[in-house]
C-alpha cells in the first residue's frame, strides 16, 4: 500500500516539476500519464481474490482497458 | 521552397508550413485523437485525479472495498491509501486544472498545488497524527515550512520561488519514486517507511 502512495506522490510531484521547468501543461500531463500505467497496474496486486470480477470484468480485462486508455490518452497529449 | 503539408487531421487550419524536424527528433510524438483535443484529454486526467482525491479523503475504506481491496480501519494502510493518495491526488488535480484552464498563471497553479498538500500536512500536525505514526517532529515541520514558503511565494506572484518549487518537486518525486520501487517498510527498510510519513 505504501507503493501506491509513493507512486501517486511521484506522478503528482513529477507533473509539478515539469511545469516548474517550463514544459507545456498538456505535454506535462502526457508524460505524467505514462507513469500512471505502472502505478495503476500495481493497484491490482492489492486485490485479495484475483478471480473476483470488478463491475463484471476480470482484473486482466480492467488492466488491458486501463493500459489502452492511458496509453492512447498519453499519445494524444504529447507533441 | 518549403512545401505546405497538413499539420494534423483535426487541425482547424487546412495547411501549414512544414515544420523543422530538429525540434521533434528527441520527443515522443503524438497529437489530438481525432475529434478529442489534447487539451480535453489533459483536463480529463485532472478530473480523474479529483475522484481519487475525494475518495482518498472522504471514504477510503469503503471505496477500496468496492475494488476488492480490504483496508483495516485505523491501520497504516488506511493512511497510505486514504490520506496519502488524497494529498497527492488533490495536489495534482489543483495544479493541473488551474494550469490547463489558465485560470491562474503556471507559477500560481504550482503554488496552489503545493498549498493543497500543505493542508493535509496541517491536519496531521493539528491532530498529532504524525506522532502516532512515529514521525520525528523536526523533519516533519521543516519540510512543512519549506513547502509553505514555496507555496506562498508562488501564490503571491513572486517568480523567484520557481527555483524552490523545482527543488521541492524533484525531492518529492524522487522520494515517491524510491518508495514505489522499494516499498518494503518492515525490518531493515523501516527507515524508509518513517521517511515516507514525513510528507503525505
Amino acid at each position: 500500500m505504501a507503493k501506491i502512495d509513493g507512486g501517486y506522490m511521484f506522478i503528482s510531484s513529477f507533473y509539478t516539476a515539469l511545469l516548474s521547468f517550463g514544459v507545456d501543461p498538456i505535454a506535462s500531463m502526457g508524460y505524467t500519464a505514462i507513469f500512471c500505467i505502472p502505478l495503476f497496474l500495481s493497484v491490482f496486486d492489492l486485490i485479495d481474490d484475483e478471480d473476483q470480477l470488478l463491475f463484471g470484468l476480470s482484473t486482466q480485462a480492467w488492466a488491458f482497458i486501463l493500459v489502452t486508455f492511458i496509453g492512447t490518452s498519453a499519445y494524444g497529449m504529447l507533441e | 521552397m518549403v512545401k505546405a503539408i497538413p499539420y494534423h487531421p483535426s487541425s482547424t487550419h487546412a495547411f501549414t508550413f512544414k515544420k523543422s524536424t530538429k525540434d521533434t527528433l528527441l520527443k515522443l510524438r503524438g497529437g489530438d485523437l481525432g475529434p478529442i483535443s489534447s487539451d480535453a484529454l489533459a483536463k480529463t486526467f485532472g478530473v480523474l485525479a479529483i475522484g481519487d482525491a475525494v475518495a482518498g479523503t472522504v471514504a477510503p475504506i469503503e471505496v477500496w472495498d468496492k475494488f476488492g481491496i480490504k483496508v483495516e480501519p485505523g491501520s497504516k494502510g488506511e493512511h497510505y491509501l486514504g490520506h496519502g493518495i488524497g494529498s497527492s491526488a488533490s495536489s495534482l488535480a489543483v495544479t493541473s486544472l488551474l494550469a490547463l484552464t489558465e485560470i491562474t498563471s503556471i507559477e500560481e497553479a504550482i503554488g496552489y498545488g503545493i498549498l493543497t498538500r500543505c493542508a493535509y500536512m496541517t491536519e496531521m500536525l493539528l491532530t498529532n497524527k504524525y506522532k502516532e505514526l512515529g514521525v520525528p517532529t523536526t523533519p516533519h515541520i521543516s519540510i512543512y515550512l519549506i513547502l509553505l514558503a514555496a507555496a506562498f511565494g508562488l501564490v503571491s506572484g513572486n517568480s523567484d520561488y520557481v527555483g524552490l518549487a523545482k527543488v521541492v518537486s524533484i525531492v518529492l518525486a524522487g522520494h515517491g519514486g524510491l518508495l514505489f520501487l522499494n516499498p518494503r517498510i518492515d525490518g531493515k527498510w523501516h527507515t524508509c517507511y518513517r521517511c515516507d510519513l514525513l510528507v503525505v
